[in-house]
């Protein structure tokens, strides 16, 4: 009884501290990580094939962009962040001839779409270089695995989603990127870094 | 810089607060350990100091937000020159900066209560609660001076602010369920500073758990009406028609909450029985410490959730708190809890028991609180892994996933039953006693009585087999619970003569404590009940319409009269009427709408809904049609069974501790207690 | 790209019908299986459908909301994804398929109950150990001699009835 050696109650002391240990390590680790990040299995996967019409009532059959790198863009009229990157996608598309561009509406009316490319804010006119593709059941959305927008899938000649892009895209981001889905083979990972630092990390 | 501006009050009296309670905290511990006197004196001193400094603060930032002063940082992140009076004031708590501004407020109060209704009692005590009280307040009042300080001076203010969150303008809940959580969460340092006092004292009897558990039960009921209001808010302002989607921001305003009421009760066998003391120490530090990790949940950015408003810097510093506090406690109770052991063997041995009656029986209230216990601590257990599993294997597996409402419904369900059950079966037993014959003759009716009020619903049409499981424990706790009260009555109307409002008076008054605890087992049913049939019987359908369309939903006949808009000032709203009639019977017009804030791109869906006791119609927009002039809206139409009746609950707790807790006039009470010496336990306030 | 240059003027010299019913007109009959490869099994009777959807929805997470179910969220993807699982049902896809259907495009993450047993073993594992745990400290309580029996027996109330019942009255 008179050490108090004997006296410490070792099951509290231990369970304690692993449980101390375990929450502030599991904790710590979240500080890392972004909650708000969405998975999408289908990067790396064969891209879902479609048949759908564009804004125009044309039929645009994915078998007949094969051979090609696809750039695929979804964006929708009442998306802030799309009228960011809106420029980019109006101008840039000419310095890829070798590369097909492709937009896709997305929980959007067509109707409010077709006003919105053919409306012009501050003298510039709003048109696209390239038709966008009606999703009127969200089916193309949900084949490529898209958690908002604007998100932009890069697909390589075979067919293969090679990267998605979330957030607005910028010029050098957009290079990068169509770099990916031109290469054949193996990839430099330096290529890979350029397009998609989180993932070269 | 003007020396008397806001930011340099502000900031002078967060100072003060932080410079007091660190100086009160060791005076405290002083005060403890030496038994000084004038060391005492001064940590009192230097609690009031802190509470007033912290009141003191927060006045000053209200001031400052109703004023539209810019040149505080705070203001020009959450307040705008449009913004109504009132909502400057709630933004005090909007974002993250006036948020902990508003737990130091808080903490304040606390701390002038506590030290007040302590007062010169519990000597030996007192100044170790004092200690710890102010060592957490220090932490706090260092957050609010650094990190997270919200009266950074902006030497060029800008002309006008953002406003706060639109989210916290839309509805009048917010106005009330942030600072009722608050209340709970600050709160749960108080029994945590009484439960660290009676280890560093080395000491437990002498009265000591009677300010513990009160001061559990202050914080716990506040907690519960956070919970309740935050549940309510979620379902009249978020659109989906649900109180409660088990987010990680939920789940962490629901561990503190199991923990406490699991203490509250364990704590009673400590009292009455002397058990399960270890047990009842681990349960009040683990609700504090799971109130700090509520508030790292809502706040560090860690966790994604509708109530992560911001992401910040102060997850880190809080995660290094919450780190202290929990070996703090963990080497209290490992080091310093043998004392309390050889106390009791003591106290034992002088008075050869403790309990009220005797006997050892596994029919009695004690091992129905352990029971009890166990199930409450699993469901806190089994939330909190849910919460942090996604957490767990993104960090050792590097993948993401999801734990929603499927895992949490399947351990929750039968967990929550559980307790509706034993929260029947405990107050139907007698301490200690081995009386199967009495157990019987208590709960049989009870059981018979469950058996009749889910047979009812059953008839009803309320058929499905957990439901009707719910439904028989509600009407066994109800009967269990009501029958403690209706036995004494009839035994003293029979044996005294007395006539029933005198004998039910008497009973009330002599046990208001235990009827307390009853009245808060009421308020749990109305919740059990409500949700057992919304989620049950909840039904959902969307429809397209068009302006004069009418469709059957439910017993409902709804049309679309129409779209307007609305112009509020502060927001605009796109409105779409629906016209409801029942039975032919007209029952109004509904305006589900989608409200636009100046500062917001999406608009907020805000659904309309009509209450009704048996069942609230519900409508949230789905599309307003803007592009077709509203001619054409998609609604969805929920109907909830018997929703508003979980809005009673907490009312209801409340109430249970309004009466436990309501001051006692001293008079001759010790003369009608029954001879038993559990006095000396503490259970006698 | 030229082509699509070249289509892109020709629409826009076409210009867009006016405010037609949009989606009726943009809308191809779809081709094939729903699921591409996999045939659907016998379809549910038809009214049993819309409750089918709803539950697989309840179990699948809205990626554009704040943790809610695709059933419940009323943001206009998780009506499209619920409107999906009710074609896939309507066809006669079962739970499991539509499940899957939805991992392969957003992983495991979709699912609002993991396909982890931990989460199913550990729970129970505790729940085992604490219930066990109380039933061994009550064997053990119940056998101590219990000084208050002793204590008791000496005492003799008048009325043992009410006395208990008074008694019990306290806390």
């Amino acid at each position: 009884m008179s050490s108090s050696q004997t006296k410490v109650k070792w099951p509290i002391l231990v369970g304690g501290l692993a449980v101390v240990g375990a929450l502030v390590l599991v904790l710590a680790s979240g500080f890392g990580i972004d909650p708000k990040y969405i998975p999408t299995a289908t990067v790396g996967h064969e891209a879902a094939t479609f048949r759908l019409k564009d804004l125009q009532g044309n039929v645009i059959d994915f078998e007949s962009l094969r051979g090609r790198p696809v750039v695929l863009n979804f964006w929708s009229t009442w998306c802030g962040p799309c009228k960011m990157e809106h420029p980019v996608l109006q101008n840039e598309p000419q310095h890829y001839p070798d590369v097909t561009f492709l937009g896709a509406l997305y929980s959007d009316e067509a109707d409010a779409a077709r006003r919105f490319l053919a409306s012009s804010r501050g003298g510039r006119p709003l048109a696209l270089p390239y038709p966008t593709l009606v999703d009127p059941d969200g089916r193309l959305a949900l084949d490529y695995g898209v958690s908002g927008v604007p998100e932009t899938y890069f697909i390589n000649r075979d067919g293969r989603i090679v990267h998605k892009h979330i957030a607005p895209i910028d010029p050098p981001t957009l290079l990068a990127c169509i770099e990916l889905a031109r290469a054949q083979g193996e990839v430099a990972p330096q290529a890979v870094a350029a397009c998609d630092p989180e993932r070269a990390r | 810089m003007n020396p008397f501006s806001i930011s340099m009050l502000g900031r002078g009296l967060v100072l003060i607060a932080l410079l007091l309670a660190t100086t009160g905290s060791f005076a405290g511990y002083l005060a403890g350990s030496r038994r000084d006197r004038r060391a005492w004196l001064y940590a009192r001193n230097a609690a009031y100091g802190f509470s007033a400094s912290m009141i003191g603060a927060n006045l000053l930032m209200i001031y400052a937000l109703v004023t539209k002063d810019f040149s505080v940082k705070y203001v020009t992140q959450v307040g705008s020159l449009a913004t109504p009076p009132l909502i400057s004031v709630v933004s005090l708590w909007s974002s993250l900066e006036g948020s902990i501004l508003f737990w130091g407020g808080i903490l304040g109060v606390y701390v002038a209560l506590t030290v007040w209704s302590l007062g010169e009692k519990h000597k030996e005590f007192a100044p170790w609660a004092l200690h710890v009280l102010l060592a957490i307040s220090v932490f706090f009042a260092f957050l609010i001076a650094s990190v997270a300080d919200p009266f950074h001076y902006v030497p060029n203010p800008p002309m006008d602010g953002p406003g706060p969150n639109p989210l916290l303008q839309n509805h009048w809940l917010m106005a009330v369920h942030p600072p009722m959580l608050y209340l709970g969460y600050v709160g749960m340092s108080v029994p945590f500073s009484l439960i660290c006092a009676a280890l560093l004292a080395g000491r437990f009897e002498s009265g000591w758990m009677g300010p513990v558990r009160n001061w559990m039960l202050i914080p716990w009921t506040f907690l519960s009406f956070g919970i309740m209001l935050g549940g309510w808010w979620s379902y009249a302002v978020l659109g989906w028609g649900g109180a409660w989607a088990w987010d990680p921001v939920e789940n962490a305003s629901f561990h503190p909450w199991l923990t406490g009421t699991a203490f509250l009760h364990s704590a009673m066998v400590l009292q009455r029985r002397g058990r399960m003391r270890d047990w009842t120490l681990v349960l009040g530090m683990a609700t504090f410490l799971l109130t700090l990790l509520g508030t790292f949940m809502t706040r560090s950015g860690v966790f994604n959730s509708v109530h992560s408003f911001t992401q910040s810097s102060i997850g880190p510093v809080f995660l290094v708190f919450i780190a202290v506090v929990f070996l703090y406690s963990v080497l209290l109770l490992a080091f310093r809890s043998h004392l309390l052991d050889e106390e009791a063997e003591q106290v034992a041995q002088s008075i050869g028991t403790r309990g009220g009656g005797g006997g050892r029986s596994i029919l009695s209230r004690e091992i129905a609180i352990a029971v009890q216990n166990v199930l409450f601590a699993m469901f806190a257990f089994t939330v909190l892994l849910g919460t942090l599993f996604p957490l767990i294997v993104e960090w050792t597996q590097g993948r993401q996933l999801s734990v929603g409402e499927p895992y949490f419904d399947r351990w929750g369900l039968p967990l929550g039953l559980g307790i509706t059950f034993m929260m029947g079966v405990g107050p139907a037993l007698p301490w200690g006693r081995h009386d199967p014959a009495a157990a019987t003759r208590r709960l049989g009716p009870a059981v018979v009585v469950g058996i009749v009020f889910a047979g009812f619903w059953g008839a009803l049409g309320y058929t499905k087999p957990f439901t009707l499981l719910a439904l028989f424990t509600i009407g066994f706790a109800l009967w269990a619970n009501l029958h403690e009260f209706v036995e004494p009555v009839w035994a003293r109307m029979k044996a005294r003569q007395e006539p029933m409002h005198l004998a039910m008076s008497r009973v009330f008054v002599r046990a208001r404590r235990r009827f307390g605890g009853h009245t808060a087992h009421y308020g749990v049913l109305f919740a059990v009940f409500a949700l057992a049939l919304t989620k049950g019987y909840r039904a959902e359908k969307d429809f397209t319409m068009t302006v004069g369309e009418t469709v059957d939903f439910d017993s409902y006949q709804v049309t679309y009269a129409g779209y307007e808009n609305v112009d509020e000032g502060f927001r605009t709203a796109e409105v779409a009427n629906f016209h409801v009639v029942r039975n032919g019977r007209e029952v109004g017009t509904f305006g589900p709408r989608m409200n636009h804030y100046p500062t917001q791109m999406q608009p907020i869906v805000t659904p309309a809904i009509h209450e009704r006791p048996t069942g609230d119609l519900y409508f949230s927009l789905i599309d307003i049609g803007t592009n077709n002039g509203g001619q054409k809206v998609v609604v969805r139409m929920i109907h909830q069974p018997y929703q508003m009746w979980l809005w009673f609950s907490a009312p209801i707790i409340a109430l249970g501790t309004l009466i436990s807790l309501w001051p006692e006039r001293e008079r001759g009470r010790s003369a009608s207690r029954s001879p038993a010496p559990h006095v000396v336990a503490g259970s006698a306030k | 790209m030229i082509t699509f240059f070249a289509l892109w003027a020709l629409g826009a010299a076409v210009a867009a019908p006016e405010g037609g019913p949009g989606a009726e007109i943009e809308e191809l009959p779809t081709e094939g299986d729903l699921i591409p490869g996999i045939p659907p099994g016998p379809p549910p009777p038809p009214e049993q459908v819309q409750q089918i959807a709803y539950e697989i929805g309840l179990q699948l997470r809205c990626p554009v909301c704040q943790g809610l179910s695709v059933a419940d969220s009323t943001s206009n993807a998780a009506v499209q994804m619920q409107n999906m699982i009710r074609k896939l049902v309507a066809a006669g896809y079962d739970e499991p398929q539509i499940k899957e259907f939805f991992v392969q495009r957003y992983g495991e993450w979709i699912l609002l109950a993991p396909r982890s047993g931990l989460l199913w073993l550990v729970p129970g594992l505790g729940l085992g150990l604490g219930l066990g745990r109380a039933g061994y400290a009550m064997m053990k309580y119940r056998r101590e001699p219990d000084p208050a029996a002793i204590a008791e027996g000496s005492r003799a109330p008048r009325d043992r009835y009410e006395q208990r019942l008074l008694e019990q009255l306290e806390d």
